[in-house]
C-alpha cells in the first residue's frame, strides 16, 4: 500500500512540472497551430539561464526564477517576430523544419558555450528529502509542484478574466471572426509564443532543481510533453495540466508495478490508443483553451 | 562533334598524367621524411562537440601538455629537435562516419605521421580503419574487444581489454566487501538498457549467481530517460540488498538515480560498470557529496600511487584548473609512448614508426604510470600490462582503491 502511495505522491509532484512545460506546447499549438519541436530546448534555456544567474552571478534563488521567465517572454516574442512569422499560413512542412532547425541550433550554440558537461545547482533545497513513515518526498519536487500549480491556475484565471486572455481564446475559437472584431492576431501569436516560452522557461528553472542541465535535456522533456497534450487535448491549457499529472502518475506506478524500462513504453502506448481512440484528448473538443 | 573527340581524350590523357606526377611526388616527399625534419605532425580525431565532448577534449589536453613539455625538452633528438606538432580534427559524438571522414583527412591531407583518437569505441573503430588503410599507426583509449580482434597491424591500445573489466568488476567487489568483512548476500543490479551496459549487467548477474548470491532485484531503463528515480529507489529499498551494480550512459539518469537514492537513506555500497561520465571530473562537481561512497571501474586514475605521477598532476590541474580525467592521463602516456617510438624509428615514416610500437615495451617514464607498472603490446596491439584500477568518490574526486598495489586510498563505505 505504501508502495502505491508513494507512486502516487512522485507521480503528482513530477506530473505538475510536465503539465507546467506542457501548458506552454498546448498554448502554442492551440493559437497558433504550431507544433513547436524547439520547445525542449526553451526548457533547456531557462535550466541554463537559472544556473547562470544563480551560481555564477549568485542571484538569490527566487530572483532567478523571476528574472528568467521574462527574459524568456522576450525571446518567444523575438522568435516570432523573426522567425515563426515567416511560416504561419503555410503547411505544417516548413513550421517542423524551422522548429526542428531551431532546436539543433540551441543544442549546438549551448554545446559551444557550456560544453557537454552536466551541471547541476547546489541549493540548500536539491538534497533534502521528507520522510513520512515509509515515504519520502523530494522537497525540490515538492516546491516545483507547487510553483506549477500556482502558475497553471494564473494562466487559467488570466486567460479567463483578462482581455489578452479572452482575445487569445477568441482567436483560438474562431480566428477569422476574431480579425473582424479588430482582435490583432499578430500580438495575440506573439503573446502565444512569449508564455509559451516563459512557461518552458519556468518549467526548466524549477526542474534544475532536481535534475541536471546538460544541451541535450531537452529531448527528453519534450517527447513527454507530446505525450502530455495529446492526453490532456491540444490546445486545451486546463487538459495539459491534468494530463501532465496523469503522465506523472502513470509513469510513477508502471515503474513500480510493472518495470522501470516500460516505464516510458506504457505511456508512448497510451499516447497511441489516445489518437486512436479520442484523438482530441481526454478533456473534449480541440480548439479550446 | 566527333572531330575534336580526339582532341578531348588528348587533353584528358595529360590531366591524368599530370596528377599522378603530382600524386606521386607527394608521396615521395612524404616518404622522404627522414632525419632534421622541422616538425613531425600527429594527428587527434577526437569528439571535440556534442555528447563525449568532455571527454574528447580531455583526451586532447593530455596531448598537448606532453607535446609541450616534450618540445621544451627539445623535440625528438633523433630528428634533429623536431617539433611534434598536433593537428585537431572534430569528430563530432553521434556519427561514427565523420571519423572515419576526419581521420582520412588527417592522414592524407595533413600527412601526419601517426594517430591519437577517438576514446569514443565506435569512432576508433572507423578512424582505426581509415588509419589501416593509410597505413598509419594509431594509439587509442578505446577498449572495446573487437577493435583488437581485427588483426590490424597499425592499432595499439593502451588500457585493458572491455571483456576484462566485465571479468574483474564482480571480483573486485567481493574482494572489496570481503576484506572489509561485508557479507553479500544479495545485489540489487539497476541500469541503463543499452546494449553494452546491459550486456555487462547480465555478465555481473550470471557471475553474482554464480557465487550462491542472490540477485535481489533486476531494473534497466532506456539511458537519458530517467526523469526521476523514486519508484527505482523504493523498489532497490524493498529489495534492501547489500551491494547496487550499475550504471547508465545517460547524461542525468546516474546523476538522479544516486541523488535519489542516498537521500532516501539507503547507505548499500553502489558499485557503477558503465564507466563513461562516471569517472569525469564534471560527474563529481555535479553530484557533489552523493558521489561519496560509490565505485566504479577505470583504466586509469590521476592518484596512482606512482613514482612522478604526482609532479604530472600538479603540472595537468595548474595548467587546465581540474585534475586529469582517465582519459587525459592515457592521452599524456601515449604521447610519450609515441615519442619513444619515434625516436626508436629514426625518422618521420609512419611504417617505421609502427614497427617501433609493435616492439615496443617499457616500464620507465610516464609509461609505467599505465596501470600495470608498463606498457607492453602484444601481437593484437593490446597493452598486455594493463588491469583495470577500481575507483571511490572522495571529496569530488576519484581515488583507486583496488587492487591494493594499485591503492591510493583505503576504501570506505557510508553508514
Amino acid at each position: 500500500m505504501s508502495e502505491l502511495l508513494q507512486a502516487l505522491i512522485s507521480g503528482i509532484l513530477i506530473g505538475g512540472v510536465y503539465g507546467l512545460f506542457s501548458m506552454g506546447l498546448t498554448l502554442v499549438f492551440g493559437v497558433m497551430k504550431l507544433v513547436n519541436f524547439a520547445h525542449g530546448e526553451f526548457i533547456m534555456l531557462g535550466m541554463y539561464f537559472t544556473y547562470v544567474l544563480y551560481t555564477f552571478f549568485h542571484v538569490p534563488l527566487i530572483i532567478a526564477i523571476i528574472i528568467v521567465v521574462p527574459v524568456m517572454y522576450g525571446i518567444g516574442v523575438l522568435l516570432y517576430k523573426g522567425l515563426f512569422k515567416r511560416v504561419m499560413g503555410h503547411s505544417d512542412l516548413p513550421q517542423i523544419v524551422l522548429t526542428v532547425a531551431l532546436s539543433l541550433f540551441i543544442q549546438t550554440v549551448m554545446m559551444m558555450i557550456f560544453t557537454s558537461d552536466m551541471r547541476t545547482m547546489d541549493t540548500p533545497y536539491g538534497g533534502k528529502f521528507y520522510h513520512l513513515g515509509h515515504i519520502f518526498i523530494n522537497q525540490a519536487q515538492l516546491i516545483a509542484f507547487v510553483v506549477a500549480l500556482v502558475c497553471s491556475l494564473g494562466l487559467g484565471q488570466m486567460l479567463v478574466r483578462t482581455d489578452v486572455g479572452k482575445a487569445m481564446r477568441a482567436a483560438v475559437d474562431d480566428l477569422e471572426m476574431a480579425l473582424m472584431v479588430g482582435i490583432n492576431s499578430q500580438k495575440i501569436y506573439a503573446l502565444a509564443v512569449g508564455i509559451g516560452n516563459a512557461l518552458a522557461g519556468l518549467a526548466g528553472a524549477v526542474i534544475l532543481l532536481y535534475y541536471p542541465v546538460f544541451p541535450t535535456v531537452g529531448v527528453t522533456f519534450l517527447c513527454l510533453g507530446f505525450v502530455v497534450i495529446v492526453l490532456g487535448g491540444m490546445g486545451n491549457i486546463t487538459g495539459a495540466f491534468i494530463g501532465g499529472l496523469l503522465l506523472g502518475c502513470i509513469q510513477q506506478i508502471s515503474a513500480v508495478y510493472i518495470s522501470v524500462d516500460l516505464q516510458n513504453a506504457v505511456l508512448f502506448i497510451l499516447f497511441v490508443i489516445i489518437l486512436l481512440v479520442k484523438p482530441t484528448g481526454l478533456m473534449g473538443k480541440e480548439g479550446t483553451l | 562533334m566527333k572531330k575534336y573527340v580526339p582532341s578531348i581524350a588528348l587533353l584528358l590523357v595529360l590531366i591524368l598524367a599530370l596528377v599522378g606526377c603530382s600524386s606521386s611526388k607527394q608521396q615521395t616527399t612524404g616518404d622522404q621524411q627522414t632525419k632534421a625534419v622541422p616538425e613531425v605532425k600527429i594527428g587527434m580525431p577526437y569528439p571535440l562537440t556534442g555528447v563525449v565532448a568532455e571527454q574528447g577534449n580531455n583526451s586532447v589536453r593530455g596531448i598537448k601538455l606532453a607535446m609541450k613539455e616534450i618540445n621544451d625538452a627539445g623535440g625528438i633528438k633523433a630528428l634533429g629537435g623536431a617539433k611534434l606538432v598536433p593537428v585537431e580534427g572534430d569528430t563530432g559524438s553521434s556519427d561514427p562516419a565523420m571519423a572515419a571522414s576526419v581521420t582520412r583527412r588527417l592522414v592524407t591531407n595533413d600527412k601526419v605521421v601517426a594517430l591519437l583518437g577517438c576514446y569514443a569505441s565506435n569512432m576508433t573503430m572507423q578512424a582505426s580503419t581509415e588509419a589501416e588503410k593509410g597505413q598509419v599507426p594509431m594509439l587509442s583509449e578505446s577498449f572495446t574487444d573487437q577493435l583488437s580482434e581485427r588483426g590490424y597491424k597499425y592499432y595499439f591500445q593502451l588500457p585493458a581489454k572491455n571483456s576484462q573489466f566485465g571479468q574483474k568488476t564482480v571480483d573486485y567487489v567481493f574482494m572489496v566487501l570481503e576484506k572489509e568483512g561485508i557479507k553479500v548476500n544479495s545485489v540489487a543490479l539497476a541500469s541503463s538498457n543499452d546494449a553494452a551496459v546491459k550486456g555487462q549487467s547480465d555478465a555481473v548477474k550470471k557471475e553474482v549467481e554464480s557465487r550462491n548470491c542472490k540477485v535481489s532485484l533486476d531494473e534497466h531503463w532506456p539511458p537519458g530517460s530517467l526523469t526521476d528515480a523514486t519508484a527505482l529507489v523504493t523498489k532497490i529499498k524493498n529489495a534492501n540488498p547489500d551491494v547496487i551494480i550499475g550504471g547508465s550512459l545517460g547524461a542525468g539518469d546516474l546523476a538522479v538515480f544516486l541523488r535519489t537514492l542516498r537521500a532516501s537513506g539507503i547507505k548499500a555500497p553502489f558499485f557503477n560498470t558503465a564507466g563513461g561520465q562516471f569517472v569525469e571530473p564534471s560527474f563529481g562537481e555535479s553530484m557533489k557529496q552523493y558521489a561519496d561512497g560509490s565505485f566504479g571501474l577505470a583504466a586509469w586514475n590521476h592518484t596512482l600511487p606512482y613514482k612522478g605521477l604526482e609532479d604530472m598532476v600538479k603540472k595537468f590541474t595548474a595548467a587546465y584548473g581540474v585534475w586529469p580525467s582517465q582519459e587525459a592521463g592515457e592521452a599524456y602516456i601515449m604521447t610519450y609512448i609515441l615519442k619513444d617510438a619515434i625516436e626508436k624509428a629514426g625518422k618521420a615514416d609512419p611504417k617505421a614508426i609502427r614497427d617501433a610500437l609493435a616492439g615496443y615495451q617499457s616500464n620507465t617514464g610516464p609509461a609505467a604510470w599505465m596501470t600495470g607498472g608498463g606498457v607492453k603490446f602484444g601481437p593484437t596491439g593490446c597493452n598486455e600490462m594493463a588491469v583495470p584500477v577500481m575507483i571511490e568518490w572522495k571529496d569530488n574526486q576519484p581515488h583507486a582503491v583496488w587492487p591494493p598495489e594499485l591503492q591510493s586510498m583505503q576504501p570506505f563505505f557510508l553508514k
